[in-house]
């Protein structure tokens, strides 16, 4: 088992994972726990060496710590890796969904109001429909998220929305 | 106020109503609250206080009657289209939702379905546009609508008859 500790790549740093690595493989896995979808190489990981004096100096500037054996390693190229693609095409799906739907409530909405006689008629509710759609995109994230987190006993070393 | 009733046009009549009377466009709100599969040019409204109204009602070949003040003529000419045009719209737009979602969704299950560590979760259990919508009161949309439309014109059936071919 190899632990990496998981940084924010400073964007002018010139340095990137190695395609294929263990190093990116902790990256994308921080990344998916992190569930902000950020873009590759917006996290850089580095194997802990020495996990007694490394991990307890650098863990103040390291945004995660994950663990990685050749079986979990395996895992993520096999499963974990088209899962997160799917979710994130569901992430993607729930996007378009709800900009139509938007648009139509929006339409609707307008043409009672600028009515003479329909005033009455209940408008529909933005606010409930922003609800539902920001619980799918939860929903669609988080059991792959909550798993990942726990077979790479991911931590996270400040205040994710994990 | 003048009441109308509304009557099939013989396929061989050569009476039109005349384009932007009120004839027509009552013939254009009986086709739309009846869900007459036809064009509104197979109907033909007369006033219910004709001869030809009661020799209709008498043959039983009135499909409906229906009310109609200068005031819910304007309304039918410049509000109703542009709703009902909305309430399509919002329907197309739920339709198409439940399209892309339901696909994507089907993707991820297939996913959680085939992989060793994840079984046993069905992620489009949880993920429903639907009933989302269905909450929030939007599949009753086109039946409010279609209710205030029937008492505003105090829209009645007097029988039930499909479009000629």
């Amino acid at each position: 088992m190899t632990k990496y500790l998981v940084f924010r790549n400073q964007p002018d740093s010139g340095q990137v994972n190695e395609p294929g690595s263990r190093e990116e493989m902790a990256s994308e896995i921080a990344n998916v726990v992190s569930q902000d979808r950020m873009p590759a190489n917006y996290y850089i990981a580095f194997p802990i060496e020495n996990p007694k004096v490394s991990f307890e100096s650098l863990k103040e500037l390291a945004k995660f710590s994950v663990e990685i054996t050749d079986e979990t390693a395996e895992l993520w190229v096999n499963e974990i890796q088209e899962m997160v693609e799917k979710a994130y095409m569901v992430d993607d799906a729930i996007g378009e969904a709800s900009g139509g739907i938007y648009q139509a409530m929006i339409a609707y909405n307008n043409a009672i109001e600028a009515s003479s006689n329909f005033k009455d008629l209940t408008s529909l509710s933005i606010k409930a429909l922003d609800r539902a759609f920001e619980y799918f995109e939860v929903e669609s994230a988080y059991e792959v998220s909550t798993k990942v987190e726990e077979i790479y006993s991911v931590e996270s070393f400040e205040h994710h929305h994990v | 106020m003048s009441k109308y009733l509304v009557i099939p046009r013989r396929a061989d009549s050569p009476m039109t109503h005349k384009g932007g009377s009120t004839e027509e466009t009552v013939c254009e709100i009986a086709k739309n609250l009846l869900h007459y599969p036809g064009p509104s040019d197979y109907l033909m409204a007369i006033p219910a206080d004709t001869k030809i109204a009661t020799f209709a009602v008498l043959k039983d070949d009135a499909f409906c009657s229906l009310e109609i003040t200068p005031k819910t003529l304007d309304t039918w000419r410049n509000d109703v289209i542009g709703i009902q045009d909305a309430i399509n719209s919002f329907q197309s737009a739920r339709d198409r939702a439940e399209n892309i979602l339901d696909r994507a969704l089907a993707d991820l299950d297939e996913a959680y379905e085939n992989s060793t560590g994840f079984k046993g979760y069905t992620p489009s259990d949880d993920i429903s546009v639907y009933s989302a919508l269905e909450q929030m009161g939007s599949n009753d949309l086109e039946y409010t609508f279609q209710r205030a439309l029937h008492e505003m014109y105090k829209f009645q059936v007097l029988r039930r008859e499909t479009a000629r071919g």
